[in-house]
């Protein structure tokens, strides 16, 4: 059995204590917190932290950090001041936001398991190939591709807390995380792929707990006569037709040979394509899309590339068929997406131990406060797990990797990490000249233009603490979005 | 390519197939028999790896045409357990133990000979290279042959010579030469003990049975015994009559094109009864916008290359290079042509195809082979007049 975590509230004295002797004594700085569930706010400057008993031994070591949103900013820029060396603290203990220290508060081993599994996965490989496009093909499309999707994180998060916190807030976190790279880098935003998670999170649940509109119940009801019945044609017409009335044919599904049923395809995708534009049924008629190519083989899922000519410009409809694909397991495992989708299914199904030291790069709260201007160089020597990818945790272990394009794609290999990670090069340039020539006149101002060349640890952190530096370096250099404007 | 040709997990296989494959290592001579797509082939080379695992490595595995040679080691490349270079024709096999054992290439009398003359010469041949060389049971570890229906009596009684396990398999109803020995031999003379694979899980329903109508065998029907998954994937039979070759190569070409995007990665079929009308479908193809998709085993050629390219998933040959294929479309053109040993060879186009198969005709069929493609219905009384 192991022990429960120690858990203490730390001002900011205590933190730069538990820090100078992380490991070290039997005695831990802070207020002892008996039950970490009733805290629900923090005082101004004061942090919540999980402590681990070393077994065999009397010290104990940080295992996480919970802060309360609000004063994020500001603990961020002091860590950065006073602790320089230590940021991120990601690589160091987990930090979170307040709101998750109630996952923590046993310590517990965490099986990944979700009943849709070949489902989750086949959602992700769709979406893959979706940001990929242009035909990719599945023998290369590396598992790095896989990990880096939206989906990925969703599907981890309902593997180990779906049950505990809502999908709306790691929904918020993962667009936080996004960023730009939420729909202006990606041919698929996270808001297009929310509908297809809605559907996945019902079909793992039975469909409690998740609220629909009756779209979305229709198209849970078609998944579940597909994932179940041996002849689904019927009440898939019923369903269907009235958004895309050629999908009428999905009746003599069975009758039909597999020509016959590629001919049925045809028509329905020339009814999407030329179908006049209607954002209330726009899901329903890319369903019914997938639904047809899905049809085909009757889940063979060699038939995705039936897809390739249409999601060029609805890049959604590999996506759904990712899930359609998935829903019978035994078809989702077969040829090139069946081989890609075990691969991914086993990433998803790692367990995690509450225990566990972070794997991230950097946490979520870091990294929202990070990538901001004035923090640029901290995002840029920060040192990630591999090149050309930032891996950001944003709840314990359900991971978002950025820098998909930039991996993927030959025409942007060899740009630097993407939005938010990294700033290129000229933009760098841009800021240094702009720092030395604040530093410049504050010399001549307090120094009569003796000082010496600035010393780097003071090119963020003292000035980031002072608001008012902040606000000028925002009115001489804009914020990074107004940059890139 | 299709993953499903070859086997590679052991849910692939039945109890009868497994208890044939893991046969004790001694067992000195078998016989395996079993219609089309019973998964003969599979088994033989299965058993092959069996084998080498056992500690009998020095083996070889012989086929009788090259279409099937290169099919064969198409699979066992990507299979990777039994290497190339021991799977050959019986032809090649025995300009190698030829070369093995004198040291000297053989040349035959002629250059231009019939196949037969030269099948003869090759025999004679290798009998008197392993008499001088005086070779026994022990030259290899085993031989596993197939499509030993075809083989010649002497061919087998040299096999059966050269070591202690011979592994046989065929199907007398899959025959296409005149000499019908090969069975015969190795339950007469060879002594093999027998077994039939009766189940099938390759063809769909509705060729089994065109199949079973081409050619009846007394006491077996190919519809009977199919374990084939109509309700995923439907079978059909179809026949197209055509004013002329140009009006069946439109049909065709049209076919082609939705057949490649319904079956993406599977092998499709074009399959000709002479090598004139290969000669003459493969050229259009090869000239139109599916040029890219084409492999053609042009047999009309002298040198003709008879590989397999997985980018190339049209296959054109004639059926006599058919024999031992499996695709998923089969294509019948100019079928107007098979007029000799209709059955024979009508069985082994038909049982090539696991769900389609349609016949392109100009003219008429033989009625042997015009039954398997007629529809079954009930007429108006109105038509019995021409109505």
């Amino acid at each position: 059995m192991n022990e429960p975590f120690e858990w203490r509230q730390l001002d900011r004295n205590a933190l730069l204590q538990v820090f100078a002797k992380t490991e070290s004594t039997g005695q831990i700085s802070g207020t002892p917190i008996s039950d970490v569930s009733r805290v629900q706010r923090l005082p101004k400057d004061a942090v919540l932290a999980a402590f681990k008993k070393e077994s065999g031994s009397q010290s104990f070591s940080l295992m996480g950090l919970y802060v309360d949103e609000a004063g994020t900013r500001d603990l961020f820029a002091w860590i950065s001041t006073y602790l320089t060396n230590m940021c991120p603290l990601t690589q160091i203990c987990r930090v979170q936001p307040l709101s998750d220290s109630v996952l923590f508060e046993k310590q517990e081993y965490r099986p990944s398991k979700l009943r849709r599994s070949s489902a989750w996965s086949g959602v992700i490989v769709g979406e893959c190939l979706a940001q990929l496009g242009q035909e990719p093909v599945l023998r290369t499309a590396p598992l790095s591709a896989a990990l880096a999707t939206f989906s990925f994180p969703i599907a981890r998060y309902q593997a180990l807390w779906g049950k505990l916190v809502d999908v709306t807030e790691v929904v918020r976190r993962l667009q936080l995380a996004a960023g730009t790279a939420n729909g202006r880098d990606r041919r698929l935003a996270v808001q297009r792929l929310e509908i297809v998670w809605r559907v996945l999170r019902a079909l793992e649940l039975d469909s409690s707990g998740v609220k629909l509109s009756p779209m979305e119940r229709a198209i849970v009801q078609a998944c579940e006569d597909i994932a179940t019945s041996a002849s689904p044609g019927g009440r898939l017409a019923n369903t269907l037709s009235s958004v895309l009335p050629s999908t009428s044919d999905f009746g003599r599904l069975n009758e039909l040979t597999a020509e016959e049923r590629l001919t049925v395809f045809d028509r329905v995708l020339d009814s999407f394509l030329s179908a006049p534009p209607d954002p209330v049924y726009r899901d329903l008629r890319a369903f019914a899309v997938s639904v047809a190519a899905w049809a085909v083989g009757l889940g063979d899922p060699k038939h995705i590339q039936l897809l390739w000519p249409a999601a060029e410009e609805t890049p959604i409809l590999l996506v759904w068929f990712g899930l359609l694909a998935g829903l019978q397991s035994t078809a989702a495992n077969t040829g090139e997406f069946g081989s890609f989708a075990r691969l991914v299914e086993r990433e998803l199904s790692y367990s995690f131990a509450t225990g566990d030291p972070p794997r991230a790069d950097i946490g979520i709260l870091e990294y929202t406060v990070y990538q901001e201007a004035e923090f640029g160089n901290l995002m840029k020597d920060l040192r990630r797990a591999q090149v050309r990818t930032l891996t950001i945790e944003l709840m314990p272990g359900v991971t978002f990797t950025k820098a998909f394009g930039s991996e993927m794609t030959r025409a942007t290999l060899g740009q630097g990490i993407d939005d938010g990670v990294q700033i290129g090069k000229d933009l760098l340039k841009e800021l240094d000249e702009a720092f030395a020539e604040l530093w410049a006149v504050r010399n001549r101002l307090w120094h009569g233009d003796k000082a010496g060349p600035q010393p780097q640890s003071d090119l963020f952190p003292t000035k980031a603490k002072d608001e008012g530096t902040i606000k000028k370096r925002r009115g001489r250099l804009g914020t990074r979005e107004s940059q890139e404007r | 390519m299709d993953s499903k040709t070859w086997w590679r997990s052991p849910e692939d296989v039945d109890p009868d197939q497994k208890k044939l494959m893991t046969l004790p290592p001694d067992q000195p001579k078998f016989l395996l028999t079993g219609p089309p797509g019973s998964g003969k082939t599979n088994v033989l080379l299965l058993r092959a790896v069996y084998l080498i695992r056992s500690g009998f490595p020095n083996l070889r595995v012989i086929t009788f045409g090259r279409t099937l040679t290169e099919f064969i080691k198409s699979g066992a490349e990507a299979n990777g357990k039994i290497p190339a270079q021991q799977i050959d024709t019986h032809i090649n096999w025995q300009y190698a133990l030829i070369r093995d054992l004198t040291g000297k290439r053989f040349s035959p009398s002629a250059e231009r000979l019939r196949f037969p003359d030269l099948r003869a010469e090759l025999l004679e041949a290798s009998k008197q290279a392993a008499d001088t060389a005086g070779v026994g049971e022990g030259h290899y570890d085993a031989l596993l042959v197939d499509e030993v229906q075809d083989m010649w009596r002497e061919e087998l009684l040299l096999m059966a010579g050269l070591t202690k396990r011979l592994f046989l398999a065929g199907d007398a109803r899959q025959r296409i030469y005149d000499r019908n020995e090969g069975i015969k031999t190795a339950i007469d003379e060879l002594k093999c003990p027998q077994q039939q694979l009766k189940k099938h899980y390759r063809i769909g329903r509705a060729i089994c049975r065109a199949a079973d109508r081409v050619l009846d065998e007394k006491g077996f029907s190919l519809e009977t015994n199919c374990q084939y998954n109509e309700a995923r994937l439907k079978s059909s039979v179809a026949s197209h009559a055509h004013p002329s070759w140009d009006s069946q190569f439109d049909d065709l070409y049209e076919r082609l094109e939705r057949q490649l995007r319904t079956y993406p990665d599977e092998w499709i079929g074009v399959i000709t009864p002479t090598r004139d009308a290969l000669k003459w479908v493969a050229e259009r193809l090869e000239k139109s916008a599916l040029a890219k998709k084409v492999k053609a085993h042009k047999t009309f050629e002298e040198k003709a290359d008879r590989t397999f390219d997985s980018k190339r998933p049209i296959c054109v040959m004639t059926a006599h290079s058919a024999k031992g294929t499996e695709f998923r479309a089969v294509h019948l053109f100019a079928a107007e042509t098979l007029t000799r040993n209709v059955r024979q060879l009508g069985f082994t186009i038909v049982t090539r195809a696991k769900t389609s198969i349609d016949v392109y005709l100009t003219g008429h069929l033989r009625p042997e082979l015009q039954a398997a493609f007629a529809e079954e219905r009930v007429p108006e009384f109105k038509e019995i007049f021409g109505e």
